[in-house]
């Protein structure tokens, strides 16, 4: 039981290491933030500002990396315990302690060269966010991609919610602008650490370069998609028509193709948009 | 029309918080009554009203314009006793505008610095947009919500029918931002990217001016230096993907970037003031907010609020050598560890 509990122990140690290391990314930020720290425990006189910058922050840090309550944080959520270090002001404590030592100088000038060092210790460390991260010119108010919207707007039905596949560079955004359209998997299946599988997504993006229109079809049917979406960028293998489907619209370059069984029903309900009647024929 | 539904959604992000500020702020200290503290009370009102309405609705798997109308509602009653308990407030922020005339002329600068970099960063998250793979799971919900009229029980990936979510069902962030959609009638991908990124930076800003205001409350020239390192800070913090700041500046508008940017500051400037001798009431009802604001924004709080209040109550009730104060303070978090245990029961 003991070995159990010092492996244990050992296991959650080295997942809390782990976090620490992966929050600070080989730079300067948690040196900088103990620094900071140490200079303020030796200048900061206010008590009430000392008990809650200092002891209470240090204590902080000692408890979040303490292995049994790790172990506890980590029985809850192994993957989001690193948010624990969210409650350490680093940035509070850092800047705070730039300007408590540009106040240590009489000289204006001093007092200057000390804010530009600060700066630039700051600049040093750390990234820009704005080019560091995958920010791009954003061109709606949605923020999401143009084609997106054009592909989504094109499945709306006015009087009926269809279900469509989609290709994978549309599913993080579609949900995001509408919820009249179902589909048969979404973003989930983009992330490979949460293990989704669907033959449908299979036979769309199983081969980075082509389609085969007959594996998409018999898919996309146990699926009971009146829609299917491919990208132009890719090949098709046989075609879409020969699988009992009519190109509804070529949006953006993704190809909309309509089952004809579907197709049928929905007219025959009255459920069908005048423009998809006229594509159907 | 367009013109109304912007008018709506742009008066749900900027008066209407600041006019809920108005109760707590009453009561507070002299130091402590400005615009800016008010726009942080105000925020934190709306959400720890929001944390409490909402919940129980969500759990009893009731419609969503059901929620809509009684937190209106409550909204609109709250905000006419605001308007009424807050109308000698106005005599303070006037004066609050009186001492711009005084500063000196480079901390006047100082001032114009940290405000365009604050603008450029707000600019920046209307014009620039950020790929984020949680926002198919955020804002899809508000879609959902708004769409669907439930909450959390349509599956955010495939849009079918779904069992109770409640994993996420205690943090309905997006059950907000359906709110401000439904009522402005604007599409909660853009209330998300286009107002809330850039209003929320403003927001943050606002809680590290409060925290500067009590840090150097005898250093009054030194203010704009702090905020301008921290301006800068913040926009330098992309250190790792999971920094504070890379959440705060990236994710704003998520209930993760909420907590990162806004909730942990706020719960830091009220423990701040809560040290000192003479605790104003109104700075208990924002640390009673805050507390219920954390478990709005993210589940991770059921964890970190309790443990930094009792910390924080152990070693306040050291230095006031009150045990009274110290168990005043922990049970500031009684709201957050009752819905901890309705967590893990309903989990």
């Amino acid at each position: 039981m003991w070995n159990d509990l010092i492996s244990g122990m050992k296991t959650v140690t080295e997942a809390v290491i782990e976090d620490v290391r992966l929050y600070n990314n080989k730079s300067f930020l948690l040196p900088l933030f103990l620094i900071a720290l140490l200079f303020l425990w030796v200048t900061e006189k206010d008590r009430k500002l000392r008990v809650v910058l200092l002891y209470l922050v240090a204590a902080l840090g000692v408890i979040f990396l303490c292995p049994l309550y790790a172990w506890v944080g980590m029985k809850i959520d192994a993957e989001v315990y690193y948010r624990v270090l969210w409650s350490l002001p680093v940035g509070i404590l850092v800047c705070y302690s730039a300007v408590k030592l540009m106040t240590h100088f009489k000289a204006f000038v001093s007092k200057v060269l000390v804010f530009l060092l600060a700066l630039l210790v700051i600049v040093i460390n750390g990234d820009l966010v704005y080019t560091n991260t995958f920010h791009i010119k954003s061109v709606n108010a949605y923020h999401i991609p143009q084609q997106v919207i054009d592909v989504a707007d094109a499945l709306k039905l006015d009087n009926y919610k269809p279900i469509a596949v989609l290709p994978a560079d549309l599913l993080s955004f579609f949900r995001q602008y509408t919820a009249d359209v179902f589909t048969p998997y979404g973003r989930n299946m983009l992330e490979p650490a949460w293990t989704f599988q669907n033959d449908l997504y299979d036979a769309m993006e199983g081969d980075r370069t082509m389609y085969d229109a007959a594996e998409v079809a018999r898919c996309a049917r146990n699926h009971q998609c009146a829609f299917v979406v491919l990208s132009s960028a890719k090949h098709i293998n046989g075609s879409m028509e020969e699988q009992g489907y009519f190109l509804f619209r070529f949006v953006q370059g993704y190809f909309i193709y309509m089952d004809y069984n579907y197709y049928w029903v929905f007219k025959e309900q009255g459920l069908l948009d005048a423009d998809v009647i006229e594509a159907g024929g | 029309m367009e013109i109304v539904r912007w008018g709506v959604l742009l008066a749900l992000v900027l008066p209407v918080p600041f006019f809920l500020g108005f109760i707590p702020v009453k009561h507070m200290n002299r130091l402590q009554k400005t615009p800016a503290m008010t726009y942080v009370c105000g925020w934190f009102v709306s959400f720890f009203l929001f944390e409490l309405t909402a919940v129980p609705f969500i759990l009893l798997e009731q419609r969503f314009t059901v929620l809509v109308w009684v937190y209106t509602c409550i909204i609109a009653v709250v905000l006419v006793v605001s308007l009424w308990q807050g109308r000698q407030l106005w005599r303070f922020y006037t004066e609050e505008l009186k001492g711009i005339r005084e500063m000196p002329g480079h901390v006047k600068l100082g001032w114009i610095v940290f405000f365009l970099i604050v603008l450029f960063q707000m600019a920046y998250a209307v014009l620039y947009e950020y790929y984020d793979g949680d926002d198919s799971y955020y804002i899809a919900t508000a879609v959902l919500t708004d769409r669907f009229d439930t909450m959390y029980l349509r599956d955010t990936y495939t849009g079918y029918i779904y069992p109770l979510d409640a994993r996420h069902a205690f943090s309905p962030t997006p059950i907000y931002q359906a709110w401000m959609s439904r009522l402005s009638g604007i599409a909660p991908a853009i209330v998300a990217h286009s107002v809330l990124g850039p209003v929320w930076l403003m927001f943050m800003y606002c809680i590290y001016g409060q925290i500067c205001s009590r840090l150097l409350w005898n250093r009054k020239n030194y203010k704009p230096v702090f905020m301008i390192l921290i301006a800068v800070w913040f926009m330098y913090g992309n250190i790792s993907l999971y920094t504070t700041e890379t959440f705060a500046m990236t994710r704003t508008w998520q209930g993760k970037g909420l907590m990162a940017g806004m909730v942990i500051p706020a719960l830091f400037l009220c423990l701040i003031y809560l040290a000192q001798e003479s605790v104003s009431q109104g700075m208990w009802m924002l640390f009673v907010c805050v507390c219920m604001a954390a478990v709005f924004a993210t589940s991770i709080s059921f964890m970190v609020i309790p443990t930094i209040t009792g910390i924080a109550s152990v070693m306040l009730g050291i230095k006031k050598k009150s045990v009274k104060f110290a168990a005043e303070l922990f049970l500031c978090c009684a709201p957050c560890l009752l819905l901890a245990v309705c967590f893990i029961i309903v989990k």
